[in-house]
């Protein structure tokens, strides 16, 4: 490699700084630095007042993990609660989203739309108007009530299942569009070719359409999966605080108690879990599962 | 084996197919013999590819049935039919290996095992792929490519294989090495090739019967060498590079011949070998290498001699295009002629030199349409 090559491979660099630049020092200060804040406290003790004592310990990771430790079990509730809510959006999107590449047609742009536009409005009141139509008194039991198909009102509200379902309403988008994108981008000639070799439509299906839409839903699961395992606003609305997910926990520690330290190991593990998840999701899922979520 | 004539492998009666505003197929009737290369020629958009899709069943007809040997097939289902397409831009299946690839047919059939690597191993073998059977189409390159999309569907040994203009998208070396391919491996599995394409250089190398179509319409369905030599119309004439066209009346003369009063000018003397009806004549082509130049400027004797001057030169490798301006031509006519280089070097040709063409009437072509 001679200078020449060097110095203009130097001006490339240097080019992309503009666009580059601004961006890194975002991410530093606003992502990575917060991290590693927690992360630092996260191994600090506290006195009773509140305040962080500078004294290192693996102490806050140990009282997670103890015996019967409540934070353990929202961990994995929130496991369970994040793959139902995976699994029920794959479910419900998967067949809308195929349904709109094949039967779009001109609608397409439109159906989409309808998709997207909820998730635009006020994560809270969309929690509220779901709240509305399967409480009670509420627009399904009202309804159903009066038809006489109900006996008793079903109250759902406050339980598991409620959370669930806020997870699956709230997230749901998020597993269409993936899908959907990865649907969209196969070759017809593909279907046509498989069918051509003697495919009926289920097989054509199993062998070609379902393998290629792969990346779509593992984008989608890195964008359902992860969020729902996270999320605290859908348990404390849907599930009245009786059912806590891992992130109730983390609000618990950091705004009720003023634990910080012990909120922080907390914010730390699931975390890593997060990444984890990412990581084995595109290591199934292929390079395009992070093309499809961005 | 059955009798070839009287159960054609593919035919195609009085086919209609209709999109929204225009009509892609317009009564279409041809016969594809059994074990030959038939080729549907013709520009894009002149409905041939709607042709094959719909004999592989991709595409309903309107109007008209399709028979494969012999059967009418017009309602079943492409999955059941026996004949196979390779596709354009191939459709190689992007997540399966070739050797997945080429046993997916046979799979869809539930053919056992053990046979089915018999099978793509054979076929790996007459396509010379040994040893690419893990790869990925995205690893290989487009012949490779070219031979697996072949590979999969002949390995099903349908009745007849429909391509669709497959070698279009390869470069000019390894299109003409596969041509070359594509006949032996023809040859080889004895199975009916049915190719669309509008490359006339491909049609004409590969095939035993040529069908040209015309918006919707075959104009003629003849040999390679008829369709050549003889183009029926303007339009195959123009198609087939045989661009010195002239138009005009046609009168008899004695012993067979006609001569063509040409709107340029010079009148042209064709041999009417088919004995075609004076009236029904509209024009004469001549195929630029069928054209001779020599220097001078007295008329000669012979027939079909005419003075003119070198306009332009194109050096093309193996011959040097020559466009020659008839020079008792009314609207200044140009013929193009395909000299021999070195004769045009020995002969110092240059522009603005006048010369004298002639051809024989043995080769001014009869148009009729």
């Amino acid at each position: 490699m001679g200078l020449k090559k060097f110095f203009i491979k130097k001006k490339a660099n240097l080019s992309a700084l503009p666009v580059v630049g601004p961006l890194s020092i975002w991410i530093l200060l606003f992502v990575l630095m917060p991290l590693a804040v927690i992360f630092i406290i996260s191994f600090l003790g506290r006195d009773i007042t509140g305040s962080i004592i500078p004294s290192f310990s693996l102490d806050n990771y140990r009282l997670l993990f103890s015996e019967g430790s409540e934070y353990a079990k929202a961990i994995l509730r929130s496991i369970l609660f994040a793959f139902a809510t995976n699994v029920a959006c794959l479910i419900i999107g998967y067949p809308m989203a195929y349904w709109i590449v094949k039967h779009g047609g001109r609608f397409k742009p439109l159906l989409l739309l309808l998709v997207i536009v909820p998730s635009w409005s006020c994560y809270i009141v969309r929690i509220y108007a779901l709240k509305q139509l399967v409480g009670y008194p509420g627009i399904l039991n009202n309804f159903f009530l009066k038809i006489h198909l109900l006996a008793s009102p079903v109250e759902i509200l406050y339980t598991a299942p409620a959370v669930v379902l806020g997870l699956i309403y709230i997230w749901l988008p998020f597993m269409v569009l993936p899908v959907y994108a990865s649907l969209e981008g196969i070759n017809p000639a593909l279907l046509e070719a498989s069918v051509d070799l003697g495919a009926t439509p289920a097989a054509r299906f199993l062998t070609v359409t379902l393998p290629l839409s792969k990346g779509g839903i593992f984008g989608g699961t890195i964008l359902t999966f992860i969020p729902a395992f996270g999320d605290w606003l859908v348990p404390l609305l849907m599930g009245g605080n009786k059912v806590w997910m891992a992130g109730n926990f983390i609000a618990h520690y950091f705004i009720v108690i003023g634990d910080l330290p012990l909120g922080s190991s907390m914010t730390v593990f699931l975390t890593a879990a997060i990444v984890l998840m990412i990581y084995l999701c595109i290591k199934l899922g292929g390079e395009e599962a992070i093309e499809r979520i961005l | 084996m059955k009798n070839c004539d009287t159960v054609f492998c593919v035919e195609l009666k009085n086919l209609v197919k209709k999109f929204t505003d225009t009509v892609a197929v317009d009564h279409v009737n041809l016969e594809v013999h059994q074990g030959k290369v038939f080729s549907l020629l013709g520009p894009s958009g002149c409905g041939k590819t709607t042709t094959l899709r719909i004999i592989a069943g991709l595409e309903t007809a309107d109007e008209g049935e399709v028979l494969i040997d012999g059967k009418v097939v017009n309602s079943i289902p492409p999955y059941r039919r026996n004949c196979n397409l390779v596709f354009q831009n191939l459709a190689l299946f992007p997540h399966m290996t070739v050797e997945e690839n080429i046993a997916y047919g046979l799979e869809r059939r539930r053919t056992p095992k053990n046979e089915i690597v018999k099978k793509v191993g054979k076929m790996l073998e007459l396509m010379h792929l040994a040893g690419m059977e893990k790869r990925y189409p995205s690893q290989i390159s487009g012949g490779q490519q070219q031979r697996i999309a072949l590979a999969r569907s002949l390995v099903l040994e349908p009745k007849i294989l429909l391509l669709d203009e497959p070698l279009a998208s390869l470069d000019r070396k390894i299109r003409k090495d596969l041509q070359v391919e594509l006949r032996r491996i023809q040859k080889e599995v004895g199975i009916t090739f049915f190719y669309v394409t509008h490359d006339q250089k491909v049609a004409l190398a590969i095939s035993d019967t040529i069908a040209v179509m015309r918006a919707g319409r075959l104009d003629q369905v003849a040999p390679p060498e008829e369709i050549y030599d003889t183009p029926k119309t303007k339009f195959i004439a123009d198609f087939m590079g045989a661009t010195n066209i002239f138009s005009g009346r046609a009168k008899r003369m004695g012993d067979g011949d006609v001569v063509l009063e040409s709107e340029s000018g010079p009148k042209i003397v064709a041999l009417n070998k088919k004995e075609i009806p004076a009236k029904k004549i509209t024009g004469i082509s001549v195929h630029p290498e069928r054209i001779t130049v020599s220097p001078g400027d007295t008329k000669s004797r012979a027939e079909n001699s005419y003075k003119g001057k070198i306009a332009e030169m194109i050096y093309q490798g193996d011959f040097v295009e020559t466009k020659i301006l008839l020079l008792d031509s009314e609207d200044n006519k140009q013929i193009v002629v395909h000299m021999n280089p070195k004769l045009s070097q020995k002969t110092r040709f240059s522009i603005g030199r006048t010369v004298l063409i002639q051809w024989n009437k043995e080769n001014s072509n009869i148009l009729q349409d």
